[in-house]
């Protein structure tokens, strides 16, 4: 049976030389029976720190979390539940493995503490080795498994006492490509097929998205966006929730004006149409605002395919990437530069040519820029690739 | 009393308690405890030093205390200090960080063997050994280097190489006994300069020695800093190598004032004790306080270099048999010689001038053995070692753990205070222990129960080092993950931390048994009149002039720890074992795995 876990108003700071620093900044999420939510964001957004606080191991300074109808914690109600007894499995981003234990006493720990008798131990075990497929390896120690083992039993031992809670802190960061994409899907069916509530950290945007039922990206200690894989990433409510999944051409410019659906901008790439990116800018933005505008490089092409409306911008091929299955070109057009993104497989337009590039009208979106100071950080830097900010190009 | 601590500490949290009442309840204890024998000393030092007494002649604490200060035996005991102090550490540290350079970085021959072995030295020659050592080699008259030397033609049958009773003499013993003492500051750091910082040096036009001067000595400037602190703390409470060397000639040292104040003198004069007893806590106080500030910056283990280290020597080309040689005849000058020296002066009858008939034989080590009062001694020492040994552990183990890993408010509190004898001077704890007893529990003066107390107090930090060191290297989430696997605090102690420790707990309670088995200034006060502990027993066999019998005793001691230290060195393989069923291949991986750093949160 599974729990759901629900977050309200959890705060917490910590005290540096320079002041109280805010970590987590009124986090409220709803984590449904048997779903799997993807906690995705930078180093230092407060991800880890929010999945600690729900397995005990830190404190909130304010909020509530309960899962299932048990108040974990409570600022209000002075409530905390200790870490041991809030059954929950948890997978940590070390993995965690006791070094002095061989891998059976590891997965058995769980057990033991809680007094099942030796059979049972020893089936159960066994079961949740044949889980992760390391029933082999039960006699080894720690350090003689290689990466990928450790985590798969890491896994056993964090659903070995049948939690209903499973979380796991960047379980993945430590292992290779390949290696991961197998232990990602694995991980997923594993927690559907044991309809495990599953909190999931990770800054791997390719992660996030096959794995997750609902991604809640965190920036500053504070959730910007809850939503479906696919809404997040073609519907980000900012810049920044954008560029945190994926790759993201972004320009600044002004509001010459707008119809129903559309506003009209200018930018150093020229005078573009795109759709307002959020309520706030759909509602408010008027001629003359500042804006963001930001559009995948996946989405802008040499050539007009089906019905869309487009932008045409004209300009030169200025760098040729060529990565295998996808090929990077940097387009240089009136006073900027922007990336496109092309299947490798297809022969596109070589260094030095004139071309047309065409973006979508529908995926190009607006955001009004608000006085924010976090938000100057997004500021796009006049690099190679224009707009695109590299820190989450990685995937 | 109990009441109103949780409630304050409730009040300024505002939220919630996160610890269990077992932890919490732990926790008040040590803190109680803590106070008690470490604070209560500190307190009663000064307090007795300034104190109205009956006859003080009307003169204010600070009147009395200027009078002791301005004693013209005190004067010079100051100047001594300082003078020991200042020469003993600027010699011993620019010892020490060429040894630890050239060991750790150059191809000098046999560098990793000495690397290894730096480090126990000073466990293997306590300075009251050492002392002796040097006497039997410097002593004007009997001294065997100064013997040999006047066998060398044309050398008057007076004359001397080396007069080890002079203030030079205790200065080069003095350095020589702190030069381990740097070397265990100064090669963790230079081990964790990464040597691409050199090759990049070497690359770019400089050269190895170059690299080493201009690129490595500045990046482990903190640790040179820090060591320089140790050292200094060690010399003010330098007791033995002035006691030994320093008698015949009345070079006199505060520790040594400071004794002679408690227990020499008739009246004894505690406050005067204590009066000197605050010019030796002020300094290493603010030492301590300096170490403890540099260290929490630029963390002493804390991985220097980009990505992890790789373990490759220079090589000095022309300079290399230089280094070598200069390395090598260090070991042996400093550490052989008066080594020798003890062998051969208990191998022998007499002591004398003499060494043509000699008549090597074993009968001073059962003259030795066969007093009932030396062996009196060996056996107190043991087993107050023992239980002294134990008890430390345990409660540097206590300790640590609150302090690192439970959410306590006032947790790192406990942990610094149980540092502060690392800083004082251990002669002061002693006279701040008799000043407690005088002052609450008068029963308790002259028992071997006091003389534990000091013991535990003096030896805790050396502990809390070790297990800091072993704490540091366990991540933190193999006791989180306990935890959420269903483990309480106590649990996650008994199966992961404990176990995870072991080694280190054994290292930590073979430090605490070798210090305290051989320990002299905090005996000298505190023991029980009439009992006779190792180091007292050597001092009182040298004060009867029972040289052979002082050699053949400081021998045994020597192989009493010699062999304790191995017994333990094998029971830590065996609870290592775990650790060496692992394919080297995987150990590899492993090592390079923890070594990457920053990788820990998101």
């Amino acid at each position: 049976m599974s729990r759901r876990i629900s977050l309200r108003g959890i705060s917490k700071s910590y005290r540096a030389a320079s002041g109280p620093v805010k970590v987590l900044d009124g986090i409220d999420l709803e984590v449904g029976e048997a779903e799997i939510l993807v906690l995705l964001g930078a180093s230092g957004c407060g991800k880890t720190t929010l999945l600690r606080c729900l397995a005990g191991l830190d404190v909130p300074d304010t909020g509530e979390i309960v899962i299932g109808d048990e108040t974990m914690y409570s600022s209000s109600r002075r409530t905390f539940i200790q870490p041991h007894a809030r059954q929950v499995g948890m997978v940590f981003q070390s993995y965690a493995i006791w070094p002095h234990m061989t891998v059976f006493q590891n997965v058995a720990f769980p057990l033991r503490r809680q007094h099942v008798d030796r059979q049972a131990v020893r089936a159960r075990v066994n079961e949740s080795l044949a889980q992760v497929g390391c029933l082999e390896l039960a006699g080894r120690y720690g350090r003689e498994l290689s990466g990928g083992q450790q985590q798969r039993v890491a896994v056993a031992r964090a659903i070995v006492a049948k939690p209903s809670v499973l979380l796991l802190d960047e379980p993945l960061s430590n292992l290779d490509a390949g290696l991961r994409t197998r232990l990602r899907l694995e991980l997923s069916s594993l927690a559907r097929r044991l309809r495990l509530t599953m909190v999931y950290v990770t800054h791997d945007q390719a992660e996030a998205l096959t794995i997750a039922d609902r991604i809640a990206v965190m920036e500053h200690g504070r959730v910007a966006q809850v939503g479906s894989p696919r809404e997040i990433y073609r519907q980000p409510t900012s810049a920044g929730v954008g560029r945190a999944l994926g790759t993201m051409n972004s320009r600044f410019g002004q509001v010459l004006g707008r119809d129903d659906q559309t506003l009209t901008v200018r930018c150093d790439l020229g005078v573009l149409r795109g759709q307002p990116g959020n309520s706030e800018t759909e509602s408010s933005c008027a001629a003359g605002d500042t804006v963001e505008i930001c559009f995948r490089p996946q989405d802008a092409q040499f050539s007009a395919g089906s019905v869309h409306e487009w932008n045409r911008v004209s300009g030169a091929v200025e760098q040729v990437a060529f990565a295998g299955d996808l090929t990077t070109y940097v387009i240089r057009a009136n006073g900027g530069a922007f990336d496109v993104l092309a299947p490798g497989t297809e022969l596109g337009p070589e260094r030095g040519v004139e071309v047309e590039v065409l973006i979508p009208v529908d995926a190009l979106r607006i955001y009004r820029r608000i006085g924010d100071p976090s938000d100057a950080r997004a500021a796009p830097d006049a690099g190679p690739g224009g707009g695109v900010i590299p820190e989450y190009s990685r995937g | 009393m109990l009441t109103t601590l949780p409630q304050r500490t409730e009040r300024r949290n505002a939220v919630v308690r996160t610890d269990s009442r077992g932890t919490r309840a732990t926790f008040v204890a040590l803190l109680l405890v803590l106070v008690a024998v470490i604070g209560g000393p500190l307190v009663a030092v000064i307090w007795t030093a300034y104190k109205p007494i009956s006859g003080g002649a009307g003169l204010s604490g600070l009147e009395r205390w200027w009078n002791v200060v301005a004693d013209p035996a005190n004067v010079a005991a100051i100047k001594n200090t300082l003078l020991l102090v200042v020469s003993s550490t600027i010699i011993g540290t620019a010892i020490a960080f060429g040894l630890a350079i050239l060991v750790s970085r150059t191809n000098v021959a046999g560098g990793k063997w000495l690397g290894e072995f730096m480090p126990i030295m000073s466990f293997l020659v306590p300075p009251l050994i050492g002392a002796f050592g040097w006497m039997f080699l410097g002593s004007p008259q009997a001294g065997l280097l100064n013997v040999l030397w006047r066998q060398v033609p044309g050398v008057g049958p007076h004359s001397t190489l080396l007069n080890i009773y002079s203030t030079h003499g205790i200065i080069i013993v003095a350095s020589i006994y702190v030069v381990p003492f740097a070397y265990l500051y100064l090669r963790p750091a230079i081990m964790q300069v990464d040597t691409e910082f050199e090759e990049a040096a070497m690359v770019s036009g400089s050269s190895s020695l170059g690299a080493l001067v201009r690129i490595t000595t500045p990046i482990i400037r903190p640790a040179i800093i820090a060591s320089v602190v140790v050292v200094v703390m060690v010399g003010l409470a330098e007791f033995s190598i002035p006691l030994v060397l320093g008698s015949s000639i009345n070079f006199q040292v505060l520790s040594l004032r400071i004794w002679e104040y408690s227990s020499v003198f008739y009246p004894a004069q505690p406050s005067a004790a204590a009066a000197l007893g605050i010019l030796l806590l002020a300094p290493a106080l603010f030492g301590l306080y300096l170490q403890r500030r540099l260290s929490r910056g630029q963390g002493r283990y804390e991985v220097i270099g980009g990505k992890g280290r790789t373990a490759r020597r220079l090589s000095l080309g022309w300079w290399s048999p230089l280094a070598s040689c200069a390395v090598w005849s260090y070991i042996v000058l400093a550490v052989l010689l008066p080594a020798a020296a003890i062998v051969l002066v208990a191998l022998e009858r007499l002591w004398t001038s003499n060494l043509g008939d000699a008549h090597l034989s074993l009968a001073n080590f059962s003259a030795a053995l066969g007093d009932p009062y030396g062996r009196q001694a060996l056996w107190d020492s043991f087993k107050l070692s023992l239980i002294g040994a134990s008890i430390g552990v345990v409660l540097a183990l206590a300790i640590s753990i609150i302090a690192s890993r439970s959410t306590l408010r006032g947790r790192a509190a406990i942990a610094y205070l149980a540092l502060v004898p690392l800083g004082t001077p251990s002669i002061v704890f002693a006279v701040g222990f008799l000043a407690t007893v005088f002052l609450f529990a008068g029963a308790l003066y002259g028992t071997a129960f006091l003389l534990l107390v000091g013991y535990v107090v003096v030896f805790l930090p050396l502990a809390m080092q070790v297990l800091a060191g072993g704490l540091y290297q366990l991540s933190r989430e193999l006791g989180e993950s306990s935890r959420v696997a269903g483990a309480s605090f106590f649990g996650a102690v008994r199966f992961i931390l404990i176990p995870l420790l072991a080694r280190f707990l054994i290292t930590a309670w073979l430090v605490l048994f070798v210090s305290m088995f051989r320990e002299l200034p905090v005996s000298v006060l505190l023991a029980p009149s009439g009992s006779s502990y190792t180091s007292l027993y050597l001092v009182s066999q040298w004060q009867n002039a029972l040289y052979p019998t002082v050699a053949a005793f400081g021998l045994v001691i020597f192989g009493i720890n010699a062999l304790i230290m191995g017994m333990l060195l094998l029971m830590q393989r065996r609870v290592t074992r775990y650790a060496n069923n692992a394919s080297p291949r995987w150990r590899a991986r492993q090592e390079r795995d923890q070594r990457i750093p920053g990788a820990r949160r998101g």
